[in-house]
């Protein structure tokens, strides 16, 4: 490591040793951090990792930490509840990312051959305003537009004569109705990622891709796509772990209802130990879901590296 | 006379030159596409605005008002004499507390990463560090409130600014590595030939010239904090309740301030909104992790 003084850019130093003598520097600037890091994630879950192999329960006094084997790993795996709340994050993350992105990813390239210079600024800002919500005000607000008796949406659908659907008390509608809000503040992240990383290709390529007689589907997937790789793995990975980690919406929107039929994994892990306080099962659920979320996510990493020829994307 | 045909000839008059029918189609389609997008974008934030003006009575009404009947401003002054002067109180405390301590913190080490990741742990744990920030945060969320319930620390300033630096840290380290990334070492190797010892040179020379980058990084990071409603659910109870946990409250149990809470939520997105139009650009590397160069 001594004699190589490239930086991680790849500018090649000028060999001033003096640079590198000062060995420590790094460690002081860095351990700070590492420490915060260990402190708050790395002890925390290893407590968190023990106590899934207890039965701690805070409301039955019995319950004091005794050692139970896999006992709360089997009980949630045989948990119809627990099978649901994971479906519906599953539907959640599935659908709602997979809406985002091809609405995003459409809007995007729209933006991107049709409009241009001012319009493009000013159109790009309004649609970006979703975003700046704070997630649980947007649930709020798409209750409000949702109720069914005095909501704006439900008037209007009512005056055209289509009816007035229960879009957040009917079980089959719940976990959709609070998609439509996802879809409706998160497909601006979308656009927002995919627009910046489309207009970041040389127009040469496409002058290159034109000259050469290609037609429109022929660039799109010959030289958009592929340029496009890395923007499009890192937008779907950060909103798929984003919808997979967090509650608000359904929280403030359907608090998992009616019944169960829109609880979301997060959700229930969270009731099980602020509500029922049974830590020993919420410890264990926590790890259950880091477990889905790094499998799927190495999975996703995977076959978009085989797709393209085995390159490192990320 | 078709709208398509008028179209063409207001166009072709207009440009005062002929204007082919796949040109007219095309400035109909595009337009009109445009508007749909923008009215399913924006009707949301308007009804926001609009019940933000009504009296508590209006937004409940049937058939409802699409322009306040009685235009008030009631819900903002009631809100702000009332616990939302507080709550605003602890999300300004909470969420800049939050931003200096993970700035200060993160800073060096994201200059560390960029200049010689190999003296600690490599390009892996650097990777290894930006994945924490991906992972769902119920997994430490019951060890931490354990911990801190006995330290007493509960509903506390200090623990929501402790707690937010287990998502800010690993963004602000992995941001200011790329940003550090682009100023090369050469800058600081002749501020050292100048005689300045390395940390002179890196307070002298590399953190002013990575100030634009440190704009950026520090105003996601407060944004972050500032909507941040998961850990404060769970960690406050009433002296350090941010702005997003009294919101499910303004209309859960007998009240139902849908107006308030329409008010609340314009003067949270104030100041983000001005933020990100002005530095829109800069914005976009960070919520991208350094994936596109904006």
């Amino acid at each position: 490591m001594a004699s190589s003084t490239d930086d991680a850019g790849g500018h090649r130093s000028t060999g001033l040793s003096s640079y590198v003598r000062n060995e420590h520097l790094e460690y002081w600037f860095a351990v700070p951090a590492l420490a915060i890091l260990l402190a708050l994630v790395i002890f925390p879950m290893i407590w968190s990792l023990w106590t899934s192999f207890t039965d701690l329960n805070l409301s039955i006094a019995s319950a004091n930490g005794a050692f139970v084997g896999f006992e709360n790993y089997a009980e949630l795996l045989a948990n119809d509840r627990f099978w649901n709340s994971i479906a519906n994050t599953a539907y959640y993350v599935g659908i709602g990312v997979t809406v985002e992105f091809v609405l995003g990813f459409a809007i995007a390239l729209f933006m991107a051959n049709y409009i241009r210079g001012r319009l493009a600024t000013v159109l790009f800002t309004l649609l970006l305003l979703p975003m700046m919500m704070a997630p649980i005000v947007a649930g709020l607000i798409w209750r409000l537009l949702f109720q069914e008796s005095f909501g704006p949406i439900n008037y209007a659908l009512g005056s055209l004569g289509v009816g007035q659907p229960p879009w957040l008390s009917d079980t089959a509608m719940s976990l959709n109705s609070v998609l439509i809000a996802d879809v409706w503040q998160w497909t601006p992240f979308m656009i927002l990622i995919l627009y910046t990383g489309r207009l970041s290709i040389s127009q040469d390529l496409y002058e290159a891709a034109k000259i050469d007689g290609a037609d429109r589907w022929f660039t799109f997937r010959h030289v958009t796509l592929p340029q496009m790789k890395g923007v499009v793995a890192i937008a779907l990975l950060l909103r798929a772990m984003d919808a997979f980690k967090f509650f608000d919406k359904m929280f403030v929107m359907t608090g998992g209802g009616p019944g169960t039929s829109s609880e979301l994994g997060a959700y229930y892990n969270y009731l099980l130990g602020f509500s029922s306080f049974s830590m020993g099962k919420a410890t264990a659920m926590s790890w259950l879901l880091l477990l889905f979320a790094v499998v799927l996510a190495n999975i996703f990493l995977y076959v978009l590296e085989q797709g393209e020829g085995g390159d490192r994307v990320v | 006379m078709s709208v398509v045909e008028w179209t063409r000839y207001r166009l072709a008059g207009a440009i005062d030159e002929p204007v082919s029918l796949r040109g007219a189609l095309r400035t109909i389609g595009v337009t009109s596409l445009v508007s749909v997008v923008l009215v399913g974008t924006l009707f949301p934030l308007y009804w926001t605005v609009n019940t933000s003006f009504k009296p508590a009575a209006e937004t409940q009404t049937f058939p409802p008002t699409f322009t306040p009947e009685t235009f008030t401003i009631a819900p903002y002054i009631e809100l702000l004499t009332g616990q939302g002067s507080a709550v605003l109180t602890n999300s300004v405390v909470v969420s800049v507390g939050a931003t200096v301590l993970a700035m200060v913190i993160g800073v060096p080490a994201g200059y560390a990463y960029a200049r010689n990741p190999g003296k600690i742990g490599g390009k892996h744990l650097a990777f290894w560090i930006l994945s924490l920030r991906m992972f769902p945060p119920i997994a430490p969320i019951l060890p931490l409130f354990f911990m801190f319930r006995r330290l007493n620390m509960i509903d506390t300033y200090p623990v929501m600014m402790i707690l937010y630096l287990t998502f800010n840290v690993p963004l602000v380290v992995w941001l200011m590595r790329s940003f550090f990334q682009d100023i090369p070492q050469a800058v600081e190797e002749a501020a050292i030939m100048d005689g300045y010892s390395r940390l002179e040179a890196f307070f002298k020379v590399s953190l002013p010239l990575v100030s634009p980058g440190i704009v950026t990084t520090t105003l996601l990071v407060w944004i972050f904090s500032w909507n941040e409603f998961q850990f404060a659910l769970v960690f406050t109870r009433n002296a350090a309740q941010t702005y997003p946990v009294i919101i499910p409250s303004l209309v859960g149990g007998h009240a139902t301030l849908w107006n308030q809470v329409a008010a609340l939520s314009i003067i949270a997105m104030i100041p983000i909104i001005a933020i990100s139009v002005l530095m829109q650009k800069r914005l976009v590397r960070g919520l991208t992790l350094g994936a596109v160069k904006g």
